[in-house]
């Protein structure tokens, strides 16, 4: 995908992206509502033409074919299954469409439904199916004319919990089975970090980070990806020197720490550093990377918050995992000091 | 519960409510009732006989006039539907388009217009037309109850095009379909309730129209109802009661169906 | 390279615009050639002189609309004001008006049952109101006409019953026709109505009620005003079709109470000046525009203050 626009209007819902999806991969659109994910998937699939910029595959332009014409299949957010035909008949089709005898049709058909394990139900009605086998009828259907890619637009937004999570293990071997290259949308920071081979952030039509989860989680590019992905405690500071691709900062609540370089940009001499909460430790005062004084201390059963009030005014949070022994915490208000690990903290681009 | 009737209760109106559905179906049952009235009379009940059945059974008129009502009609309704399925096809489910509320308009045109007035156009209209081509046959009839009934039609068919799911046809598009086989396949299928349930309100409001066929007809092609309007000026035998009775029968039945049709769309949904 | 993305789109677009005009196309020349179109002619024949036989001559003249409100005396050429045509426009005005007005007495009640009643009920109750609708409405009137005729059955009653002595002249009567009209178009009434009634919300009239207000004063000020869109498209759905009635005052008014769809009738008829009859058939399209402007100018309103 090359330098892609879409405008509706004056309204710019996709601005410049240009992205390269791999072959074979698990590749996530992730981002805020409103973002354009949705716009950019379907401009993939071909519902809407770019304005500007192309849309190739395997090196082809397919920007201006039509959805018919393209060998990109969706699995629609709200199914759209075709309520006057059975289970077989929806997944069989695309094949159909393609022309393929019915012999060829009957059997890619069985195939699918033994994936999906839906065995046995190709005759039933799909109005009478529950929210989950609809779900994996609408994967099948897609997945039935091999498509090159799949594209999947919040597919698990409208299950329960429940099985969401059985759904996000089944798609993962789906793809892992099938080899197909899926391009799957969510809002859902945990889905995308748990399947993702890659990631995609996008915030206001524009990608701001691409990576693996590992990458966008413990060296985001940016504030906006810091803060959309997980808990992050911002700290400002100011650049002592660097060496190959980490730096020392100086910070504004005291002490030096070293961090992560961010990807091809030399930073200002002010900037901000991210630190994920679980990357760092309470210590005893002046033991650590910089003091503070303890504020609130909130248990989550698994882990347990600790709010450290910075002596620059800002606050630092602290999460330890609890465990059996339980360590003693420290008193609200005690003066502590924090301690970041190695390769905890990484420098934000802007 | 209790309270809450009492609330929406207001005097009288309940009273009046069944008064009305009485007074609605009193003449209805009465003309049915004389239908079977073995004497002359339409007000004096002197037993019961299917005499004016067969009576109506061996008028040739009124066989004529029915045979060609049904014909009149199936025509008019089968080529109203068509024209009111694809002109619903092309005024629902896209953003607006300059000319598309003009088209809309247009087609409800005939509803607005009074029938006297449609009928003596198509009086003056068709007079002329008959003069220059010499075709005087059916074709007119059916014409314009085809132009009257694409209203009729246009209603249910655009409804259910308005609550289907435009993603179905992306789907289609999606895994292969051309815009044709989406269509033939998924549109299609789907629509089709709302293109029955416009058919048979096509029908019936052809059979039933008096007026406009009563001013475009040549002569010789009375219509069942121009023939009854004909024959109220004289002194009405129970024969009318009988042919009324079946007419109402054959309603009925449509309106049934029709009123099932058009009830599937929410099925479908819940 | 052929297209850009952009262009193609622009393209597809276009075509699209043409396909749903071709589409159109059957329905909107259907409706021009054997609808709508020919009233054009009719507009235009109400500027042509009458032909002596019916028709007309192709030659400009006014006549035709001078005789819809002047008459000139075949005697002494004196021109007077054409009373007779007056007076069947005024006769057919008070009529629907009446029609309009007996509907929503009978049909606000009959609205307000059907939308009382528990929500599985109410389609039942509705079916019974359009199956009338939808059943011919010349059988209709010829049911009437059986039940009000002199022998009928409401006169054999009523002197059975010693109520009357002699037979009451009902049918061929003004009364015949308000009666014959409110039958057929009641329902026309009372289907808009139940339609807003149904979107009343009962917790306003619980509120009036916790207020005080007397069950005349909810109806009056509550319920009416929030239901004054479907009395008004009610209104309309009944006085249009009754205004420009034609088969129900040929057969229940017995030819001697006319209204204006059969004096156009007449004119095409007997009469035989076409020009008259166009023009007479003009000004009825043009009351029953201007009744349709009421209506939308009021609807317009009614929907604005309804969302205030
Ligand atoms: N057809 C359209 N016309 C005008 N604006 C549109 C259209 N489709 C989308 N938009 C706008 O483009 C922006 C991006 O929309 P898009 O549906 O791609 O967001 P999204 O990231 O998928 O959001 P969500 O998570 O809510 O699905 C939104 O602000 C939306 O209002
Ligand atoms: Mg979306």
């Amino acid at each position: 995908m090359r330098a892609i626009s879409k405008s509706f209007g004056t309204f710019l819902a996709v601005d410049n992206v240009t992205l390269d999806i791999r072959p074979n991969e698990f590749f996530t659109l992730l981002g805020p509502s409103g973002c354009g994910k949705t716009t950019l998937l379907r401009m993939i699939a071909g519902f809407e033409l770019p304005t500007e910029g192309q849309v190739l595959l395997d090196d082809r332009d397919i920007s201006s074919l039509l959805p018919n014409q393209r060998p990109v299949n969706t699995v629609f957010q709200n199914y759209a299954l075709f309520p006057h035909l059975t289970v077989a008949e929806n997944i069989g089709f695309g094949l159909k469409m393609l022309g393929k005898p019915k012999a060829d049709i009957a059997a890619v058909v069985a195939r699918m439904l033994k994936l999906v394990h839906l065995d046995g139900r190709g005759d039933n009605p799909v109005t009478q199916l529950s929210g989950g086998q609809q779900q994996r009828v609408a994967l099948a259907r897609a997945l039935a004319p091999q498509p090159k890619v799949l594209l999947l637009d919040e597919p698990l937004s409208a299950l329960d919990l429940k099985l969401r999570k059985s759904m996000q293990i089944e798609l993962k071997r789906l793809q892992a089975e099938t080899g197909i290259t899926f391009v799957f949308v969510t809002h859902d920071q945990e889905e995308a970090l748990t399947m993702s081979d890659r990631i995609a952030v996008m915030s206001q039509g524009q990608v701001r980070q691409v990576g693996s989860a590992r990458e966008i989680y413990d060296r985001p590019a940016d504030r906006f990806v810091a803060d959309f992905i997980g808990e992050t405690n911002f700290l400002e500071g100011t650049l002592a020197g660097s060496e190959g691709s980490m730096a020392s900062v100086r910070l504004k609540a005291g002490g030096i720490i070293r961090a992560g370089l961010p990807e091809g940009g030399a930073p200002k001499a002010d900037l901000t550093v991210v630190v994920r909460p679980e990357h760092a430790e309470l210590a005893a005062a002046g033991s650590g990377t910089f003091d503070g004084t303890l504020g609130e201390v909130i248990y989550f059963g698994t882990d347990t918050h600790f709010h450290v009030r910075l002596d620059d005014g800002g606050t630092f949070i602290v999460r330890r995992q609890n465990t059996r022994s339980g360590a003693a915490a420290p008193e609200t208000g005690a003066r502590v000091g924090v301690r970041l690990g190695e390769g905890a903290a990484q420098i934000l681009k802007d | 519960m209790a309270k809450s009737f009492s609330i929406k209760r207001l005097p009288g109106f309940s009273t009046i409510a069944m008064m009305t559905f009485f007074v609605l179906y009193l003449p209805i049952a009465t003309l049915v009732a004389y239908a079977f009235n073995s004497g002359v009379s339409v007000a004096m009940w002197e037993g019961f006989s299917l005499r004016w059945f067969e009576a109506a059974w061996n008028n040739d008129l009124v066989i004529e006039a029915s045979v060609r009502s049904l014909k009149i009609a199936s025509v008019a309704a089968v080529l109203a539907t068509i024209c009111a399925t694809l002109a619903a096809l092309a005024t629902t489910r896209t953003a607006a388009y300059r000319g598309m509320t003009f088209k809309y308009a247009f087609i409800n045109l005939p509803l607005l217009v009074p029938e006297i007035v449609t009928a003596v156009a198509l009086l003056i209209f068709f007079s002329r037309v008959k003069v220059w081509t010499g075709y005087s046959g059916l074709g007119y009839l059916m014409m314009s109850h085809a132009a009257f009934c694409v209203p009729f039609a246009y209603l249910p068919i655009r409804a259910r095009l308005e609550s289907m799911d435009l993603s179905l046809e992306r789907a289609a598009a999606d895994l292969y379909a051309t815009p044709f086989k989406a269509f033939r396949y998924v549109t299609l299928p789907l629509l089709w309730p709302g293109i029955l349930a416009g058919l048979m309100l096509a029908f019936v409001i052809s059979l039933d129209d008096v007026v406009i066929t009563e001013f475009v007809k040549s002569g010789g092609q009375d219509t069942l109802p121009t023939y009854m309007l004909g024959q109220l000026r004289r002194v009405v035998t129970p024969e009318m009661n009988a042919i009324s009775t079946v007419f109402l029968l054959i309603s009925l039945a449509i309106v049934t169906v029709f009123f099932f049709l058009s009830r599937t769309p929410e099925k479908d949904n819940g | 390279m052929a297209l850009s993305a952009a262009q193609a789109g622009e393209a597809r677009q276009k075509k699209d615009i043409r396909d749903r005009w071709l589409l159109s196309a059957p329905a909107l020349l259907l409706i021009l050639v054997a609808g709508v179109g020919p009233l054009l002619i009719v507009v235009l024949y109400s500027f042509l002189a009458p032909g002596s036989y019916g028709d007309v001559k192709w030659e400009f003249s006014s006549q035709g609309w001078f005789n819809v409100f002047f008459a000139r005396d075949i005697f002494d050429d004196t021109v007077s004001l054409a009373d007779a045509h007056f007076s069947i426009f005024w006769r057919s005005i008070k009529l629907a008006l009446g029609t309009t007005v007996l509907c929503a007495i009978f049909g606000f009640p009959t609205a307000y049952f059907i939308a009382t009643r528990p929500p599985h009920n109410r389609s039942v109750w509705l079916f019974l109101i359009t199956i009338p609708f939808w059943t011919n409405m010349l059988i209709r009137t010829f049911a009437i006409q059986e039940l009000i005729r002199t022998e009928g059955i409401i006169n054999s009653v009523l002197l059975k019953l010693g109520v009357i002595s002699a037979p009451v002249q009902m049918l061929y009567t003004d009364f015949a026709i308000l009666l014959g009209m409110t039958y057929v178009h009641l329902p026309l009434m009372v289907l808009p109505l139940y339609a807003s009634l149904e979107k009343l919300d009962f917790r306003l009239i619980e509120a009036a009620y916790d207020l005080y207000a007397s069950r005349f004063n909810v109806l009056m000020k509550v319920i009416v005003p929030l239901v004054k869109p479907g009395l008004i498209a009610g209104s309309i759905l009944v006085f249009i079709p009754a205004l420009s009635s034609y088969v129900i005052p040929r057969v229940l008014g017995g030819g001697k109470n006319l209204m204006i769809g059969n004096l156009i009738e007449l004119q095409f008829g007997q009469g035989r000046n076409w020009p008259l009859g166009a023009a007479l058939s003009v000004t009825l399209v043009i009351i029953v525009l201007f009744a349709m402007l009421y209506y939308v100018r009021n609807a317009g309103k009614a929907g604005g203050s309804s969302h205030g």
